[in-house]
C-alpha cells in the first residue's frame, strides 16, 4: 500500500536523475587538436550545484512543512473566522488608501537613495503590470509585445526632446497617453475583429520590428540609444533630490492609474470587459459592443505603457532598444499572472515581488556585510553561500513560476471565484 | 484580506530596503566591481572582475588601502543597459569609494552619468566606445584603447600591410560592435579602399551564410567582424566552410582563447586587434600565476586589464591619501603609473595617452602578436 | 549581383527555413492537439544539442571515433533525451493545468524555459561550446554542384530530413490509428476519452514526438552553426513560432511552408536591405499574411475551436 503510493514519485525521481545525469556529473573535455570531444567523470561539478542550492532546499522544506501544518491545524482559517481580524480587515478595505498613500509617499525620507531607486523601478513595473492587466486579466486578450508600447513612449519622448528646444518629462507624459493609445488603436483595429490569439502575435511582431527599426536608424541612436538632455530629466529642486522627485512622480502616477483602472473596472465598461473575457459570443448576443470594448481596453493599456516609458526614460536619462526586448514583455506578463489575473492589486503585488526579489537576492550578501548586527548573526559560511546563491536567481525564478502556477493557477491575489474558473472553465 | 496582504508586503519591502540605510562609519574601503556575469558576455565579464579580485587580494595582504581593508562589491549588469543603471544606483547607495567597470560600452555609458553625479571615480577595463570619455565627465577613465584608434589600426593593417582594396564588414549591432565597424569603414574609405558590404546582424544569430553568399559574390578581399567572439568564432568557421579563405580580421572582442578554440588552432589568415602581448613579459608572470591559483583556470582577455585598473586606482587613492574623487582623479591625470602593460598616463579626458593597438594572429593554438613585417 | 549569388542566397534561405521548420513542427503539433503555445520548446531544442555532444564524448571513449556511426547514434541519444525532457515538461508543468485557463500553462512554460536555460548555464557552460567538427566535417565540407552554386551535404540532409519528417507526420496524422486519436483529442478531450481514446497517453505522445523532432533540429543547427550555447533556443524558437503562425498554426505542411517563407524572406532581406532588417521584414510579412488570411496560409483546415 505504502509502496504503491510512493512508486510514481520514486520513478519520477529516478527518471529526473537519469535525465540530468550527464549535465550534472559529466564534464565536456573538448579535444582541440582532433576537433573531437571527450567526457570525464567530474562529481565535484554536480556536488557544487547541490551544495550551492542547499539553503534553497532548506527553505523549501520549511515552507512545505508550514503549509502542511497549516492544513493540519487550520491556522489561517481560524484567523479568518476571528471577529477582531474580520473587523480590522473590513476597516482596512475601506480606508487602506489613506494608510498606504502617505506611507508610500514618505518613502524617500526613511529610505536610502539606492533603495528609493529600486522602489521607483518597481513602481514603474507596477504601472506596466497594471496596464497589461486591463487587456490580459480583465478582457482576456493575450498580449506578448507589451514592452513595445513602453519603448514607444520612451522613444517618443527622447526623439522629441532632441528636436525641440525645451521638452521636459512633464510635457511629454500627458502627450504620451493619447499617442500611445492611438498606436494601440491602430494596431488593434485589424486584429481585434478576429478571434483567437492574433493580438498576441501582432503585438509581438510590433515590439520586435520596433526594436530593430530604432536600432537601425541613425537618428534614433542605434543600439546605444539616446542620452537625454539634463533639463528633460527629473531634477531636484529646493533641496529635494532628483531621485526623490522621480519616486514621488512615479508613486502619484501609480495612484492615478490605479484609480482610473479601478473606476473603469467597476463601471459598465468593466462589466463589458468581464463579459467578453467570460464568453465573447454570449456578450455580443446581449448587446455588448465587443470590438469597441476590446479596442478601448487595448488602447488604454498601450497608453498607460507609453506614459510609463516616458517616466522611465526621464529617470535613467537614456533610452535604448533593450527596453522592448521580448524578455521584458514576458516579465511584465509574468507579473500580471503571478499576482492574479484580473485583479489590479494582484498586478501590483506581482510586479513588486518579481522585480524586487531578484534585485534583493543580488544585494543580500553585501547588505549582510554592511549591517554589523546582521554580520554578527549570519556566519561567514552562510554569507558565502548566499553570494553563490545570487548566481542561481534566474534558475530559482523559473522554478518558482512553475510551482506557483501548479499550486495557485489563479495567482497570488486571485479571488476564489476566479480559481474555480481557472481550473474548470 | 487581499488589501492587507498588499500592505504587509509593502511593509516588508520597505523594511528590507531600510536595512541598507544602516551604515556605520566604514571600517573598510568599498570598491564596486561591475560587469556582466550572466548572459552571452558573462564569461568574459567575469574574468575581468576576477582580475580585479586578484589585485584586491594582493593589496589586502600588503595591509590594505589607507590602512583599511578593501572590500569588493560585485554586481552583475547582465550586459543590459537598464540593469547597469540599477547596478550603478546600488553601488552608489552602498557607498563605494570607486568603481571598476563596466565591461560593455553600452552599459558603461549610461552608468557613467550616475557615477559622475555622485562624484565617484569610474575606471573601465574594457569599454572602448569613444563616447564614454567624450561626455566630458571628469571622473571617468578607461584603461584600454578607444575604438577610433582601434578601427584605424585595423583599417591600415588591411590597406597598408595586406595591400587590400575591397573589404566586407559585418557587425553585431551593439554599441561596441557597430561603433567599431563604422570607424573601420570610414578609415578604410579614407585610405581609398572600398567597402563592398556593410551589414549588421543580431548578436544572438548564429547562421551567417546568407551574408557570406553576398561576400562571395562581391569579390571582397578581406572580411571584418565588429563584435564579440561568441558570434565571431562560428562566423569565422562558416566563412571557411563557404570556401572563402580571405583574411578574417576582428577586434578586441574576439581576443579570447575561446575564439581560437572555435576557429581551430591551425586556422590561417585570422587576425585580431588588441593591446600588446603581455604573456611573455616578466611583469605579468606573478599575476598569471596568482590568477591560475585563485580561480583554477587560465585568465581571460580582460583579466589583466581588470588587474591593472585596480592597481592604478589603488595607487592613485594611496597617493592622494583620500578617496575623494576630485583628488584621486587629479592624481590619476597628473602622474604616470606602472602596470603590467608598461608605463601608462591618462590624458585630460581620461583616455590612455599611449594606447597601442597591435594585430594578433592565431599561431600554434594561441593568439600571438603578429611579428611586424620588415 | 550575379545569378550565382542569387542562387546561393536562395539555397541558404531554404536550408535556414528547413531548420526553422523542424522546430516549428513541434510548436504546431502541440498547438494542434492542445491549443496551447509550448514556450519551452526552444529549450528542448537546446537540450538536444547538448545531449548530442555529451553522447559523442561518451561514444568516443567507448569505441573510438567513427564519425558517421557515432553521429547517428548520438542523434538517437539526443532524441531520447529531448523526448524525456519533453515528457517531463508535460507531466510536471502542463498536465495538471490542462483544464486551466490558457495563460496558466503559458506561464509555467515560461518558467520551465528559464529554468532549463539557466540549468545548462550553471552546470554545463556559461560560454558557448564548440560542436566537435571531426564529426560534421564530412557533411559540411563536401558539396554538390547545383548549376553555378554549391550545396553542402549538410544542407541537403537538412532539407531532406524536413521533407521526410513532414511527410511522415502528415501520414501519421491522417492515416493511422494514432492520428485518429490525435485528431479526436484535438477536437474534444472529453468526447475522445468517452469513446475510449487514452487522452493522457495521446498528449504525452505528442510531446515526445515534437521534442524528438526538436532534437534533430538541434543537432542539425549545431552542426550548421558550429556552436552550442545555453540560450540558443530562444531566438530560433521565436522564429520557428512565427513560422508556425505564418503557415497556420496546427497545420503540419503549413509549418514547413511558413518556415520556408520565413527563411527565404530573411535571405532576400540580407541581399536587398542588409541582415539588420531581418526582423522587420519577417514581421512585416507576418502581419500582411495575417491581415489577408487571418488563420495563416494553410490554416483553414483546422477547426476553429471557439
Amino acid at each position: 500500500m505504502a509502496m504503491s503510493r510512493w512508486r510514481p514519485y520514486l520513478l519520477g525521481a529516478l527518471g529526473l536523475a537519469a535525465m540530468t545525469f550527464p549535465f550534472l556529473w559529466l564534464e565536456l573535455r573538448p579535444d582541440f587538436a582532433n576537433n573531437t570531444v571527450k567526457v570525464a567523470w567530474s562529481p565535484a561539478h554536480g556536488l557544487k550545484f547541490f551544495d550551492d542550492l542547499l539553503p534553497v532546499f532548506v527553505v523549501a522544506f520549511l515552507i512545505w512543512a508550514g503549509v502542511r501544518a497549516n492544513r493540519q491545524w487550520g491556522w489561517s482559517d481560524a484567523l479568518e473566522r476571528n471577529a477582531a481580524w474580520q473587523k480590522a480587515n473590513l476597516a482596512g478595505q475601506h480606508y487602506w488608501a489613506w494608510f498606504t498613500m502617505p506611507l508610500v509617499l514618505s518613502g524617500p525620507f526613511f529610505l536610502s537613495a539606492s533603495g528609493t531607486g529600486l522602489l521607483t523601478n518597481a513602481g514603474i513595473y507596477m504601472v506596466l503590470a497594471l496596464g497589461l492587466n486591463i487587456t490580459v486579466g480583465m478582457t482576456g486578450l493575450l498580449v506578448l509585445g507589451y514592452a513595445g508600447f513602453f519603448a514607444f513612449g520612451a522613444y517618443f519622448f527622447a526623439l522629441t526632446q532632441e528636436q525641440l528646444p525645451y521638452f521636459p518629462w512633464w510635457m511629454a507624459a500627458p502627450l504620451a497617453f493619447p499617442l500611445g493609445g492611438g498606436v494601440g488603436y491602430l494596431l488593434g483595429l485589424p486584429c481585434l475583429r478576429l478571434r483567437g490569439d492574433y493580438l498576441a502575435i501582432v503585438t509581438l511582431g510590433f515590439a520586435e520590428a520596433f526594436r530593430e527599426t530604432i536600432r537601425n536608424l541613425d537618428f534614433a541612436g542605434g543600439d546605444q540609444g539616446i542620452i537625454l538632455h539634463d533639463y528633460s530629466m527629473f531634477r531636484g529642486f529646493a533641496g529635494i533630490h532628483s531621485g526623490t522627485m522621480c519616486y514621488v512622480v512615479t508613486a502619484l502616477t501609480l495612484f492615478l492609474a490605479v484609480f482610473l483602472v479601478q473606476r473603469l473596472y467597476h463601471s459598465p465598461v468593466g462589466r463589458a470587459w468581464i463579459a467578453i473575457r467570460e464568453n465573447e459570443i454570449a456578450a455580443a448576443s446581449v448587446g455588448v459592443p465587443v470590438v469597441q470594448m476590446k479596442l478601448l481596453a487595448f488602447s488604454l493599456s498601450a497608453a498607460i505603457a507609453a506614459v510609463a516609458g516616458v517616466i522611465y526614460a526621464a529617470k535613467d536619462g537614456f533610452v535604448s532598444p533593450a527596453m522592448c526586448e521580448f524578455q521584458q514583455s514576458i516579465m511584465v506578463l509574468a507579473m500580471v499572472i503571478l499576482g492574479g489575473l484580473g485583479n489590479s492589486y494582484g498586478a501590483l503585488l506581482g510586479a513588486g515581488l518579481l522585480y524586487l526579489v531578484p534585485e534583493y537576492l543580488k544585494l543580500l550578501p553585501s547588505t549582510i556585510q554592511d549591517s554589523p548586527a546582521l554580520a554578527a548573526l549570519v556566519p561567514a559560511s552562510v554569507r558565502d553561500s548566499l553570494q553563490d546563491l545570487s548566481n542561481y536567481r534566474l534558475l530559482l525564478f523559473g522554478a518558482v513560476m512553475v510551482l506557483m502556477m501548479l499550486q495557485r493557477p489563479q495567482g497570488l491575489l486571485g479571488s476564489r471565484r476566479r480559481k474555480t474558473e481557472m481550473l474548470h472553465p | 484580506m487581499r488589501k492587507l496582504s498588499l500592505l504587509l508586503s509593502l511593509a516588508v519591502a520597505t523594511m528590507l530596503t531600510g536595512c541598507q540605510k544602516a551604515q556605520e562609519a566604514p571600517a573598510t574601503i568599498k570598491i564596486g566591481l561591475a560587469g556582466a556575469q550572466t548572459g552571452s558576455d558573462g564569461q568574459i565579464g567575469l574574468s575581468m572582475i576576477n582580475g580585479s579580485l586578484v589585485a584586491i587580494d594582493e593589496w589586502n595582504a600588503k595591509g590594505g588601502l589607507l590602512g583599511k581593508q578593501i572590500e569588493p562589491m560585485i554586481l552583475d549588469d547582465g550586459a543590459q543597459p537598464q540593469q547597469a543603471v540599477t547596478v550603478a544606483q546600488s553601488l552608489i547607495g552602498s557607498g563605494v569609494a570607486a568603481v571598476i567597470g563596466h565591461f560593455n560600452s553600452g552599459c558603461t555609458i549610461p552608468a557613467s552619468r550616475l557615477y559622475n553625479d555622485a562624484k565617484i571615480v569610474e575606471i573601465s577595463p574594457g569599454s572602448t566606445n569613444p563616447l564614454y570619455t567624450e561626455q566630458g565627465f571628469p571622473y571617468a577613465f578607461r584603461i584600454c584603447g578607444r575604438d577610433d584608434q582601434q578601427g584605424v589600426v585595423i583599417a591600415s593593417f588591411l590597406h597598408d600591410q595586406l595591400k587590400l582594396n575591397k573589404i566586407a564588414i559585418l557587425d553585431d549591432k551593439t554599441t561596441y560592435g557597430e561603433g567599431l565597424a563604422k570607424v573601420v569603414k570610414k578609415a578604410f574609405e579614407d585610405k581609398g579602399g572600398t567597402v563592398v558590404m556593410f551589414q549588421g546582424i543580431d548578436k544572438n544569430d548564429r547562421d551567417f551564410r546568407a551574408n557570406l553568399s553576398i561576400v562571395q559574390g562581391s569579390g571582397a578581399e578581406a572580411f571584418v567582424w565588429g563584435g564579440m567572439y561568441a558570434a565571431g568564432g562560428p562566423l569565422c568557421v562558416q566563412l571557411r566552410q563557404a570556401g572563402l579563405n580571405i583574411p578574417f580580421v576582428s577586434d578586441d572582442g574576439c581576443q579570447d582563447q575561446a575564439f581560437v578554440d572555435t576557429v581551430g588552432g591551425t586556422a590561417q589568415n585570422v587576425f585580431v586587434s588588441f593591446g600588446k602581448d603581455y604573456h611573455n613579459l616578466p611583469a605579468a608572470q606573478p599575476f598569471l600565476a596568482a590568477y591560475q591559483k585563485k580561480f583554477n583556470q587560465p585568465e581571460g582577455a580582460y583579466s589583466v586589464y581588470g588587474y591593472d585598473a585596480a592597481n592604478v586606482l589603488f595607487t592613485a587613492i594611496q597617493t592622494a591619501g583620500t578617496t575623494d574623487a576630485e583628488k584621486v582623479s587629479a592624481v590619476m591625470k597628473g602622474q604616470p603609473f606602472d602596470t603590467i602593460l608598461g608605463k601608462i598616463e591618462f590624458d585630460a579626458k581620461g583616455d590612455l595617452k599611449q594606447a597601442g593597438y597591435v594585430i594578433w594572429t592565431v599561431k600554434d593554438g594561441k593568439l600571438q602578436e603578429l611579428a611586424p613585417t620588415p | 549581383m550575379t545569378a550565382q549569388t542569387l542562387i546561393e542566397i536562395l539555397i541558404n534561405g531554404i536550408s535556414r527555413g528547413a531548420m526553422y521548420a523542424l522546430v516549428a513542427l513541434g510548436y504546431t503539433m502541440v498547438y494542434g492537439v492542445l491549443g496551447m503555445i509550448n514556450f519551452a520548446h526552444g529549450e528542448i531544442f537546446m537540450i538536444g544539442m547538448f545531449a548530442c555532444v555529451y553522447a559523442l564524448g561518451v561514444f568516443s571513449l567507448m569505441w573510438g571515433d567513427h564519425a558517421m556511426v557515432n553521429l547517428t547514434l548520438a542523434m538517437v541519444v539526443a532524441m531520447v533525451f529531448s523526448a524525456a525532457y519533453g515528457y517531463a515538461n508535460e507531466r510536471i508543468a502542463y498536465r495538471r493545468l490542462r483544464k486551466a485557463h490558457v495563460l496558466a500553462p503559458l506561464t509555467s512554460a515560461i518558467g520551465i524555459s528559464t529554468f532549463l536555460q539557466y540549468f545548462i548555464f550553471l552546470t554545463v557552460s556559461k560560454d558557448s561550446v564548440n560542436f566537435p567538427r571531426y564529426y560534421s566535417d564530412w557533411l559540411t565540407n563536401n558539396h554538390l554542384r547545383l548549376g553555378p552554386a554549391d550545396v553542402t551535404y549538410l544542407q541537403v540532409t537538412i532539407l531532406g530530413l524536413t521533407l521526410v519528417i513532414m511527410g511522415g507526420l502528415y501520414y501519421l496524422i491522417n492515416h493511422t490509428r494514432m492520428g485518429i486519436a490525435l485528431r479526436a483529442t484535438a477536437q474534444d478531450q472529453l468526447m475522445a476519452s468517452l469513446v475510449g481514446i487514452p487522452v493522457n497517453r495521446t498528449i504525452a505522445f505528442t510531446f515526445i514526438l515534437g521534442s524528438a523532432l526538436a532534437a534533430i533540429a538541434g543537432v542539425m543547427f549545431s552542426m550548421y552553426s558550429n556552436v552550442l550555447v545555453f540560450d540558443a533556443g530562444y531566438r530560433v524558437g521565436l522564429k520557428a513560432f512565427t513560422a508556425a503562425i505564418l503557415g497556420g498554426i496546427g497545420n503540419i505542411p503549413g509549418a514547413v511552408l511558413g518556415a520556408m517563407i520565413l527563411g527565404l524572406t530573411e535571405a532576400l532581406t540580407t541581399l536587398q536591405f542588409g541582415s539588420e532588417w531581418n526582423d522587420v521584414t519577417t514581421f512585416g510579412v507576418l502581419m500582411l499574411v495575417l491581415l489577408l488570411r487571418p488563420r495563416g496560409l494553410l490554416g483553414e483546415r483546422v477547426a476553429d475551436k471557439v
